[in-house]
């Protein structure tokens, strides 16, 4: 049996189990996706929910369940890879990936546009897989496509936004959460996407973000900003800089300086890379593009922190 | 001396005009090449590891920290090297010597350790989030 065949048998069944109840559309990256869910999947519709539309003929349906009639994995452990890939069962054709902290299986079949998210329990999906729901899918699915999904926070004005890249602790969630409580157009607080046939557009995905307690050491909150009243959130705007912020606590004045593509570059490709199956030399080689033909900056966020939304403004006022 | 090449697909890279930045997609570590090492790197790239730099010995230790990070692997087959890249070497190694970075805050986030545990169902049993320091 040929890896398509035997991974469109498990794929046909596992859906076949699914009972999805719930079924609405969304634009997503200028594309049409339909999201089929049972219940329990709230989260997964609030995520994209500034991104509604009504549709008739969907370009990717993605079906996604917690169904306990779900089989048994045709695979074996040792055919787990080190960024959940299944070895076996990923090819031209359908891509597979089980992600071991969510405990959810994500599938696509590139050639019929059907996709399937399932989880054992949905209650128990960790915070990094609400923030950005169904994002290994939407990942291969947007590679496909000549778009990029990013690791990075987006936030913008009428004439374009910045990407703000950096890993974890860099500062990139406070300052786009801050920014768009200060009026600043909201798009991304995690990932985003960028099209590569149009490189100067920012697409959001998700209206979601994570924001520590101020003066507190706790673990980060889920925040649904698309749902808060004075927060503007949009489909897209064109993609005019990559900000790199970096905590400066010494220092009394936020502000921006020049910064090299590479260090752009490596601010987003390697958590990119990292937290995306299947990500390699092609999405590596599409950063670098994307770094190459965009200006740089880095951010240094001092202790005026209500000062940045007007710093952000003013570099995207330029 | 042995002749290396890039250890790729597992390995994958991009120059720019001050580093290299690479990553090693197996280990989850990524890495700057600066100073002369950029033009080590575009040798290697290039085929070419029996072009002259690699008469300094800052070049060949050089070769021996890439290949203990697991960038570079020996190589069974001569290549040609493409004399227009090897030509365009302005770096000397002595007075601007290779330079190699580590970077590891990616690692925790790939699966290092294989399923052992799995549900009476089948599947993996849910993993625990490592332990940030």
């Amino acid at each position: 049996m040929t890896t398509s065949e035997r991974a469109r048998t498990f794929f046909d069944e596992a859906r076949a189990a699914c009972r999805c109840s719930r079924v609405a559309d969304y634009r997503l990256a200028g594309k049409f996706v339909r999201i089929r869910s049972e219940e329990g999947f709230e989260s997964v519709h609030r995520a994209f929910a500034h991104l509604r539309t009504d549709i008739v003929v969907p370009d990717l349906e993605i079906s996604v369940s917690q169904n306990s009639a779900m089989p048994s994995p045709p695979w074996t452990t040792d055919d787990y890879g080190s960024r959940g890939e299944i070895r076996g069962f990923n090819d031209a054709r359908f891509r597979t990936a089980f992600d071991h902290l969510a405990g959810s299986l994500s599938m696509l079949d590139l050639e019929r546009n059907l996709a399937l998210f399932w989880t054992r329990d949905v209650e128990a999906l960790p915070q990094a897989e609400l923030g950005a729901p169904l994002k290994t899918i939407l990942h291969w699915w947007l590679d496909a496509r000549d778009a990029l999904l990013v690791h990075a926070a987006a936030i913008g004005v009428g004439k374009g936004a910045v990407l703000l890249a950096g890993p974890g602790g860099a500062g990139k969630s406070t300052t786009a959460i801050l920014c768009a409580r200060s009026g600043l157009t909201y798009l991304a607080d995690d990932y985003c996407a960028v099209d590569m046939s149009n490189p100067s557009q920012v697409h959001s995905l998700y209206g979601t973000g994570k924001l520590a307690p101020p003066n507190s050491s706790n673990a980060k909150v889920l925040l649904y900003l698309n749902e808060e009243p004075a927060v503007r959130t949009t489909a897209h705007l064109p993609l005019r800089a990559i900000l790199v912020p970096q905590v400066d606590s010494s220092a009394n004045e936020t502000r921006i300086m020049r910064a090299t593509a590479s260090a752009a570059f490596k601010a987003l490709a390697p958590s990119t890379i990292s937290q995306l199956s299947g990500a390699g030399a092609q999405t590596f080689q599409r950063l670098a593009q994307l770094t190459q033909t965009l200006p740089a900056f880095q951010i240094a966020l001092a202790r005026d922190f209500e000062r940045i939304p007007e710093v952000v403004r003013q570099l995207l006022d330029e | 001396m042995p002749r290396y090449r890039i250890n790729s697909p597992k390995v994958i890279h991009q120059i720019f005009e001050t580093e290299v930045v690479v990553v090693n997609l197996e280990t989850g570590s990524y890495y700057s090449v600066e100073g002369a090492g950029i033009d080590i790197w575009r040798a290697l790239e290039a085929g070419g590891s029996e072009h002259e730099i690699f008469e300094h010995e800052a070049a060949r230790n050089f070769l021996g920290e890439l290949a203990d990070e697991a960038l570079i692997v020996a190589a069974e087959e001569i290549s040609v090297p493409q004399p227009a890249i090897l030509a365009s070497m302005p770096r000397d190694v002595s007075l601007d010597p290779p330079r190699l970075r580590k970077f590891t805050d990616m690692r925790d986030l790939l699966l290092l350790d294989p399923i052992h545990e799995l549900d009476d169902a089948g599947w993996p049993q849910r993993r625990q989030p490592p332990v940030q320091a």
